[in-house]
């Protein structure tokens, strides 16, 4: 075979395979290289919160060595807490809530054929594509006109006016966390054997049966992860939330920038730094459930 | 009340402009091995599908012990299916599997796991129960879809392809064990394949499918021998043909002439023949016999006269390519079973005479 195909080529061929050589060898070492500055501007600054988040000065220019009281000094701060709430309990619901309609969602979109079913794919894509500024901007002039609309009808004015806050930002957080979680899903659907549902059914299971005890069980690892990224992106979320929140409805990321207007704390360090490893914790985790599914799954 | 396990009446399943399966009616009768044979696309899974309910019919009604089930779902039909891909659950292990169909209903735990095993030592897998689906090999997987599927006692068993994904020695062996299954459970099996030879080799029935329509129905026996077109004959086994004018007409035979030879007589029963029409005279490669010298003439077997285009020797058999005078070639299998036998010394280029039984050469009708 080799020999063969080495029959047609002659010493011209050599030099042009050498400098291809030489050309590989030369694109390995750029390649290498733009790697290593890659994750250098990536993740540097990282590390560097990370690290000055343990520094022992108000000053965050100096190490002046290790500390842990910034991060005590978070349990004090009453603003903080209060954040760290609103933000938990936005993600929790907003989860929740998204997961379910995501997971249906997915479903009905791999399974029917139905009328404006592109159209209404493209949709679903909209909130992972749109700017952030453009969504939050949208959904604030919309809920400041139903609000105003409701208030007006219920005559409500004052204290008792519906305003944007808490409730808005959860709204929000369900609608753009629909689209992720039913991406997420969709992927795992689309590996999935329909002769699996076919053989529940054709052993007796009627739909209900055949959900909870074949499909459901097979795409739970897809649920799980399309859940962590929605939990993760709430509680990272800062442009649309900024936007659609009020008062008493600030999360940590609001907060957080609040605090940075008026001065760079060290504090700031240790909430940015709790906020990453919570962050890359449900990452990595979604990521190794997905990757278990795909061990078992392979036949 | 008729004593059919599976009827179809009429059957259509039309998808967009496509028709799948075109009206087909079939009667099948309790404990019988039945297969549907044809090519891919041909319809005989979409009619499977319809039996076990996973395709709404078009048109027509399917019976199981004479209820019509056309409106029921697939969990409402006592009718269980051993898929190609064998669809196991691969989050349960094989005792779940098997067990599924005992699990959804009330069954005590006893009977349950009595069944279940009780199966599993029907197909040799008492000791797999704990492994999972991907820990087994193709034809343990095979094993466990079919121990699921017989374990609640369906009426009828449906299998589609359950044997292509294996290699050829397991596929063997496993033609051997589902006929002896079979006659063990006494269940109706419904058995869809495009692989002749398998449905040959277990069937009691076959019924021969073309584009969505049945082109016969019969024993393999029946199939095999008397086909009832050229589509059938070319399907089944190997057959030559030869293309003829009819000359004469006579109950169950006929006489016809190839080439401008000396006529000869064929059997028939194909209603559309009639004197004077074309058609087309086959004979099966073994049925023929070849000869060196000229045989004598007995009356009872048909001579005639050719050239070796083509040998192939295999051991068992030599197949040779005979060029007839008259026109037309046959292919001949030849069993080498004499040895220094002077059929087997001959060679492309050679003189030969080649005959046949009167009765093995079948008229068709196009």
């Amino acid at each position: 075979m080799t020999a063969a195909r080495r029959t047609p080529s002659t010493d011209a061929d050599v030099p042009i395979q050498r400098s291809d050589a030489r050309f590989l060898r030369w694109g390995k070492r750029t390649l290498g290289l733009n790697a290593v500055l890659a994750l250098f501007f990536l993740y540097a600054p990282i590390l560097v919160l990370v690290i000055f988040s343990f520094n022992d000065s108000k000053l965050a220019a100096r190490w002046e060595g290790f500390t842990l009281r910034w991060y005590g000094s978070l349990l004090q701060n009453e603003s903080i807490l209060h954040a760290t709430r609103n933000s938990l309990v936005v993600a929790l619901i907003s989860t929740a809530l998204a997961t379910v309609f995501g997971t249906m969602t997915a479903l009905a979109m791999e399974r029917f054929r139905f009328r404006g079913r592109r159209v209404y794919d493209g949709l679903l894509y909209l909130p992972i594509i749109n700017p952030e500024i453009v969504t939050g901007v949208s959904l604030l002039a919309f809920f400041s006109l139903t609000l105003s609309a409701l208030n007006q009808a219920f005559n409500l004015s004052g204290d008792s006016a519906l305003r944007t806050g808490l409730v808005t930002v959860t709204l929000t957080h369900i609608a753009f966390n629909i689209a992720f979680v039913a991406v997420v899903v969709r992927t795992t659907l689309k590996n999935f054997r329909r002769s699996l549902e076919e053989a529940a059914q054709d052993l007796g299971a009627n739909e209900w049966v055949t959900f909870r005890r074949v499909t459901l069980p097979l795409i739970a690892p897809g649920i799980l992860a399309g859940a962590l990224l929605a939990f993760t992106l709430s509680l990272d979320n800062f442009v649309i939330t900024f936007f659609v929140t009020g008062p008493g409805g600030a999360t940590l990321p609001i907060e957080v920038f609040g605090l940075i207007r008026r001065a760079i704390s060290p504090e700031i360090n240790a909430v940015s730094t709790i906020m990453l490893t919570i962050s890359v914790a449900l990452i990595v985790g979604s990521q190794v459930i997905m990757r278990r599914r795909g061990v078992m799954s392979d036949e | 009340m008729n004593n059919y396990s599976v009827e179809l009446e009429n059957v259509s399943k039309r998808f967009g402009d496509f028709m799948a399966v075109d009206a087909i009616s079939l009667q099948i009768k309790e404990g019988e091995f039945f297969s549907l044979l044809g090519p891919s696309g041909c319809g005989k899974t979409t009619t499977l599908r319809m039996i076990a309910g996973f395709e709404q019919l078009s048109q027509g009604q399917i019976y199981l012990k004479g209820e019509p089930v056309a409106h029921l779902p697939p969990f409402k039909r006592n009718v269980n299916t051993v898929f190609q891909d064998y669809a196991l659950f691969p989050h349960m292990t094989v005792d779940q599997n098997v067990g599924f169909s005992l699990d959804i209903q009330n069954t005590t735990k006893s009977e349950r796991d009595d069944r279940v095993e009780r199966v599993l030592e029907m197909v040799h897998l008492t000791h797999l129960k704990d492994r999972r689906p991907s820990q087994l090999s193709g034809g343990q997987q095979q094993r466990v879809a079919l121990a699921r599927a017989v374990v609640n006692q369906p009426d009828v068993l449906l299998l589609d392809e359950p044997l292509s994904a294996l290699d050829l020695k397991l596929r063997q062996a496993m033609r051997l064990e589902l006929k002896q299954l079979q006659r063990q459970l006494g269940i109706t099996f419904i058995f869809v394949t495009h692989d002749q030879e398998e449905a040959l080799f277990m069937s009691d029935r076959i019924a021969v499918m073309d584009k969505g329509k049945v082109a016969q129905i019969g024993s393999p026996g029946e199939i095999y021998d008397r086909p009832v077109n050229r589509y059938v004959a070319d399907f089944i086994g190997e057959t030559n043909f030869l293309e003829c004018t009819v000359l004469e007409m006579d109950q169950d035979a006929a006489t016809v002439q190839v080439g401008e030879q000396s006529p000869w007589r064929v059997t028939c029963d194909a209603a559309g023949a009639r004197a004077g029409g074309a058609g087309v005279v086959i004979v099966r490669p073994e049925k023929i016999d070849i000869h060196v010298r000229m045989p004598a003439e007995t009356g009872q077997r048909i001579i005639a006269a050719g050239v070796i285009r083509d040998k192939v020797w295999i051991g068992t058999d030599t197949h040779f390519t005979v060029a007839l005078e008259q026109g037309g070639q046959v292919r001949v299998r030849h069993q080498n079973m004499v040895m220094g036998d002077p059929v087997i010394g001959l060679n492309t280029g050679d003189r030969v005479q080649v005959s046949w039984q009167w009765e093995a050469a079948r008229l068709l009708i196009d």
